[in-house]
């Protein structure tokens, strides 16, 4: 058979692509990370395979054989657009995604299709195969038909195909660059021209408009050429590169781990982004900071994931405006470590030219600053929470940072105070910061003082500033500690005024308050204590007693009581003392004093109260004179009552007497007297006198008014003093009297002439109560005997009557009484003055009949004469 | 006879009084004026010593332990003594002093006494109770005459000293004139008395009269033998 012209052209270019796309898959399968030569190497294959396609179809005998091999090269042809969307996407980095993805997209539906209807997408019916001549005598196939409904479908993917890569094409172009237009030009002029071409012979082909073979196929190897020559620059390129890599390998590694040392040492990461190709390269130490491990590839995205979540848009916006400007861009954000922590990082970079001249990169450092960042943010909560306001002046002594108290307190916000003057706050302030320079000369540094700040809303802000030179980053600066004192002053005010509200009370409080130390000067006292001894509050402070009393055995009671509370630290309350006052009057005081106890355990001081009882005591005296008085009235009565009797006891002696002087007159008449007779008489006389002169003595005592004077008494002699005054009375009543007193008592302490009142009172009673029985039962026995505490009991019993209350001491209540003529007093009397005798009265009905009157004395302790 | 001796008897002033130191005194003032004197320091001592046929005077004080002086009086009237009783007292009340007299005290004379008037008290008691003893001895003697009268003389004899006739009398008693005037003159006869007038007098000063020697006969009897005793 001859040869065909056709069948070699056609096998050598699918060949010759075949080849190329293979070399592309071999450096592919070598380096993973070029797509673009896989993609290329599809490309390569799937123009083989169509130009194989193109050969069986330009030599089909069937119509039916043609169709099917028709319908078979679509799927070359999608692989084919699908490989170059790819390529081109990858390779030249441009070209929208919706764009590529419609190409692949409408072809894709197009070969679904085409499988979809007889005998393919292009015809819906062939009718024959023609032959026709073409040039160099060879005879090829022309398919005649019907164009299929589908036909548009075909088309219009190609129009999409072709729209993208006119897209990548000027985008490619528009980024200038000598390599970048090139690449524009080669495979984007290429591809467009191929497409272009192809989709338009196609299309006239199938509608019929022309009729000849697809031999247009062939200029697909424009576009393996274009790329081919392309990619075979890359890899001359890498080739180059690879050596001179070799050549500043040594260098380079040396260089790195220099710097490597160096960053380490300094805790600085160096970085280089490749923004184009988005990859990382980073320093050991920008890796440990970033906390990015040791190994792996980095792009930008997981340099953001490893940045806090916070600060990621930030650093991306910085990032971005910074490749887009060119300018250095410097920005703190803070790391989230894979350990939890969070640190501070500090990175500074700029975009330069990359490694290969032609690439740009951002290239630049980080820093650690996570210590330093901790310290002034400490700094800055320190000064935040600071409860007094702080100011930094700068060297033209304008505001360069203030903390929140200073908001709080002036009312403005930070960044109206900025820059501004600190006579904004202070008026006054920059006067004293000139009256202080040079800084640190004058006392006024660091020494608060007290200035009048204005609030933004234009009122008085009292504060005490404080000024501090200090050495700030640049140059001089002035730290300002601005306390606002208004709660203070207010503070100050309500103390001022509780005290003085406390001094009032204590001042009106009409007892004497006082406080002395241990020498005995008085550390406060009140009013009263300054009325007392007649001078003020103020000269009393720190002088002692002896200062204002003029009586020293009541200044010697102080001291000593004094002293013995601080000694003791007990409180000790004096039931009465008296004081003299500056006009020499005696004042009767009960105090209390209490030992001011100190930390260390001791009293140094004493707090005294004193109430002023002169009042009280003098009441006292009245009642007791009162009820002296009440038992003098009632002894009175009683003895009125008794005066029968009494003026028998005293005439009996007078009688005597004067009968005796009456014999003895006679005795003398006669012619021979007898004088032992007379001398009997006038012995007689003198007896009955003395007689006589002892019931006037007794009746003078009983009589006698105010006699208060506790002795110590004899009690049987009281019994008995009281029997020779009753005596006759009881005669004259019939009653039979006899004592059972206890012998060897001792003494008791008591007013004589009242306790000869009451046992005379009770005796009357007695003798009274039993005027109704007969005579020979009416006796009475007054009895003494020594009681265990300490007293001596006297009891007077009668055969009366007895007594008919329920209860027997209601007797003693006044106005009960039980005779007609009785004022019911005598009785409540005797309570009365027993009560004062500290003493008990009380009575109770005999077993047999009668009653008895019992009353007690306490025993004298010594204390009375 | 007895009562005859006792009248012969010296007038003894006794004392009865608590107060030694009192009575010692009076003893000596009334020995003094010629007393005689005896002394008792109660009222329980002198009873039981007490003789009634001594004449004299009581000198006695109110209040006393055990019987007082009111109450010796009373015992001493319940006793039909005679003895003029002054009291001597210091406590005098009016009350006391108008109880004591009605009961016959002599007189009512307080502490201290003045001496004359004591004396002169005790003289009249003495003397009181001279007379009065006089005067008993007279009517015992009385009661003696008529007590000798039989119950029908005596009977009469009152009838007569009504001033009745003898005739109305024996009207009255149921018999007659003769008999009326058997016994009207043997009771004159035993009365020692001759005529009417005398029979009178004797009857009055004897403290006979009508209607009490009516009403008990036997009263002066009764009396004569209590006397005696």
């Amino acid at each position: 058979m001859q040869i065909s012209f056709i069948a070699i052209a056609w096998s050598a270019f699918a060949g010759i692509s075949l080849s190329m796309g293979l070399v592309s898959l071999n450096i592919w399968a070598k380096r993973v990370r070029l797509w673009s030569h896989l993609a290329f190497f599809f490309i390569s294959l799937s123009i083989a395979l169509i130009l194989i396609a193109e050969l069986l179809l330009l030599q089909a005998k069937e119509p039916a054989t043609y169709g099917q091999i028709l319908r078979w090269s679509h799927i070359p042809i999608f692989i084919f657009i699908a490989s170059s969307v790819i390529f081109l996407r990858i390779y030249l980095k441009a070209g929208r995604l919706w764009l590529a993805c419609a190409a692949i997209g409408t072809r894709l539906i197009a070969l679904i299709v085409n499988f979809g209807v007889e005998p393919n997408i292009n015809y819906s019916a062939i009718n024959r195969l023609r032959t026709m001549e073409v040039w160099g005598g060879e005879v090829v196939a022309v398919a005649e038909g019907v164009a299929g409904r589908w036909q548009s479908l075909a088309s219009f993917s190609s129009i999409v195909l072709l729209l993208f890569v006119l897209e990548v094409t000027v985008t490619c172009w528009r980024r200038g660059g000598y390599i970048e237009r090139r690449r524009a030009l080669t495979i984007g002029g290429s591809f467009i021209v191929v497409v272009f071409a192809v989709a338009t012979n196609a299309a006239l082909v199938h509608w019929g408009v022309i009729s000849q073979p697809f031999y247009l196929f062939g200029t697909f190897i424009l576009v393996v050429l274009a790329i081919g020559n392309e990619l075979s620059n890359d890899v001359l390129r890498t080739a180059r590169l690879a050596g001179e890599l070799q050549q500043s390998q040594f260098e380079l590694r040396d260089s790195e781990r220099r710097l490597d040392l160096a960053s380490a040492a300094a805790a600085v990461g160096a970085w280089e982004w490749d923004f184009n190709r988005d990859t990382i390269w980073a320093s050991d130490q920008a890796r440990f900071m970033y906390g990015l491990g040791r190994k792996g590839p980095i792009n930008f995205q997981r340099f953001l994931a490893a940045l806090h979540a916070e600060d990621r848009d930030s650093v991306r916006a910085s990032v971005m405006q910074s490749i887009e400007d060119g300018q250095r861009f410097q920005h703190k954000h803070r790391v989230q470590l894979p350990d939890q922590r969070v640190s501070w990082v500090t990175t500074i970079g700029r975009v330069e030219a990359g490694a290969d001249g032609g690439r740009r990169v951002l290239r630049g450092i980080s820093v650690d600053i996570s210590a330093h960042k901790l310290a002034s943010e400490r700094f800055r909560e320190v000064v935040e929470a600071a409860p007094t306001g702080i100011v930094i002046l700068g060297g033209d002594r304008k505001i360069v940072l203030v903390n929140s108290q200073i908001e709080k307190d002036f009312g403005y916000k930070r960044k109206e105070l900025i820059g501004k003057s600190i006579e904004l706050l202070i008026p006054q302030c920059l006067q004293s910061i000139n009256e202080s320079d040079p800084p640190g000369m004058s006392d006024r540094m660091g020494v608060p003082q007290e200035v009048l700040g204005r609030h933004k809303s234009g009122w008085d802000v009292p504060a005490e500033i404080g000024l501090n030179s200090i050495q700030g980053a640049h140059g001089a600066e002035m730290l300002v500690t601005i306390s606002n004192i208004t709660e203070r002053k207010r503070r100050d005010d309500t103390l001022q005024q509780e005290r003085s509200f406390l001094r009032q009370i204590i001042d009106i409080t009409p007892g004497l308050l006082f406080a002395k130390d241990r020498t005995g000067r008085f550390t406060l006292v009140n009013e009263a204590v300054a009325r007392i001894y007649g001078t003020t509050i103020d000269n009393l402070i720190g002088k002692t007693d002896a200062d204002f009393n003029s009586n020293r055995e009541e200044v010697e009671a102080f001291r000593r009581t004094d002293r013995e509370v601080m000694d003791t630290l007990q409180k000790k309350l004096i039931m009465e003392e008296p004081i003299t006052d500056a006009l020499g009057q005696i004042h009767w005081l009960q105090t209390v004093k209490l030992p001011v106890v100190n930390r260390e355990g001791y009293a140094d001081q004493l707090l005294g109260v004193s109430t002023d009882i002169s009042e009280r005591k003098k009441a006292d005296l009245d009642l007791a004179q009162q009820r002296n008085e009440l038992a003098h009235l009632s002894r009175v009565m009683m003895l009125s009552e008794l005066s029968g009797s009494l003026a028998h006891e005293l005439n009996q002696p007078l009688a005597a007497i004067l009968t005796n002087a009456q014999a003895a007159l006679r005795f003398l008449g006669s012619e021979n007297p007898n004088l032992d007779e007379i001398r009997d008489i006038l012995r007689d006389i003198v007896s009955d006198d003395r007689r006589a002169g002892e019931v006037i003595q007794g009746l003078r005592l009983l009589l006698k008014k105010g006699e208060v004077q506790r002795d110590a008494l004899d009690p049987n002699a009281l019994v008995e003093s009281v029997l020779k005054l009753l005596r006759s009375d009881m005669l004259n009543a019939g009653v039979a009297y006899s004592t059972e007193c206890a012998q060897d008592l001792p003494r008791i302490s008591g007013i004589g002439v009242q306790l000869q009142q009451v046992l005379l009172n009770l005796m009357v009673n007695s003798c009274d109560a039993m005027t109704a029985i007969p005579r020979p039962e009416r006796k009475l026995v007054v009895s003494t005997e020594l009681s265990a505490e300490e007293y001596v009991t006297f009891c007077v019993r009668d055969r009366g009557h007895g007594i008919s209350t329920k209860l027997p001491d209601q007797v003693f209540e006044p106005f009960f009484t039980t005779k007609t003529q009785g004022l019911g007093l005598g009785l409540a009397v005797c309570r009365k003055l027993i009560e004062a005798h500290d003493g008990r009265i009380w009575a109770s009905n005999n077993k047999e009949c009668g009653a008895s009157f019992y009353f007690t004395v306490p025993v004298n302790a010594g204390g009375a004469k | 006879m007895k009562g005859a001796e006792t009248l012969q008897a010296l007038p003894v002033v006794t004392i009865i009084d608590d107060d030694v130191s009192f009575s010692k005194a009076l003893v000596r003032l009334l020995t003094a004026a010629d007393f005689s004197v005896a002394t008792h320091c109660s009222a329980q001592d002198f009873l039981a010593q007490y003789d009634p046929d001594i004449p004299g005077c009581l000198l006695l004080d109110l209040a006393m332990p055990g019987l007082n002086g009111l109450e010796l009086q009373d015992v001493l009237t319940a006793r039909s003594s005679c003895l003029p009783i002054i009291f001597l007292t210091g406590n005098a009340t009016v009350p006391c002093s108008v109880r004591a007299l009605k009961h016959g005290a002599v007189d009512f004379l307080t502490k201290p006494v003045d001496e004359l008037a004591l004396l002169e008290a005790v003289h009249a008691a003495i003397a009181k109770d001279h007379r009065e003893r006089a005067k008993r001895n007279e009517d015992i003697e009385l009661e003696l005459l008529f007590a000798m009268l039989t119950p029908r003389e005596y009977q009469v004899l009152t009838h007569v000293l009504t001033g009745k006739l003898n005739k109305q009398i024996a009207g009255e008693l149921g018999t007659v004139e003769k008999t009326i005037k058997v016994h009207r003159a043997r009771a004159m006869e035993k009365l020692r008395v001759s005529s009417l007038a005398e029979l009178v007098l004797l009857a009055a000063r004897a403290g006979v009269t009508a209607d009490a020697a009516q009403k008990t006969p036997y009263r002066s009897v009764k009396t004569a033998a209590q006397i005696m005793a």
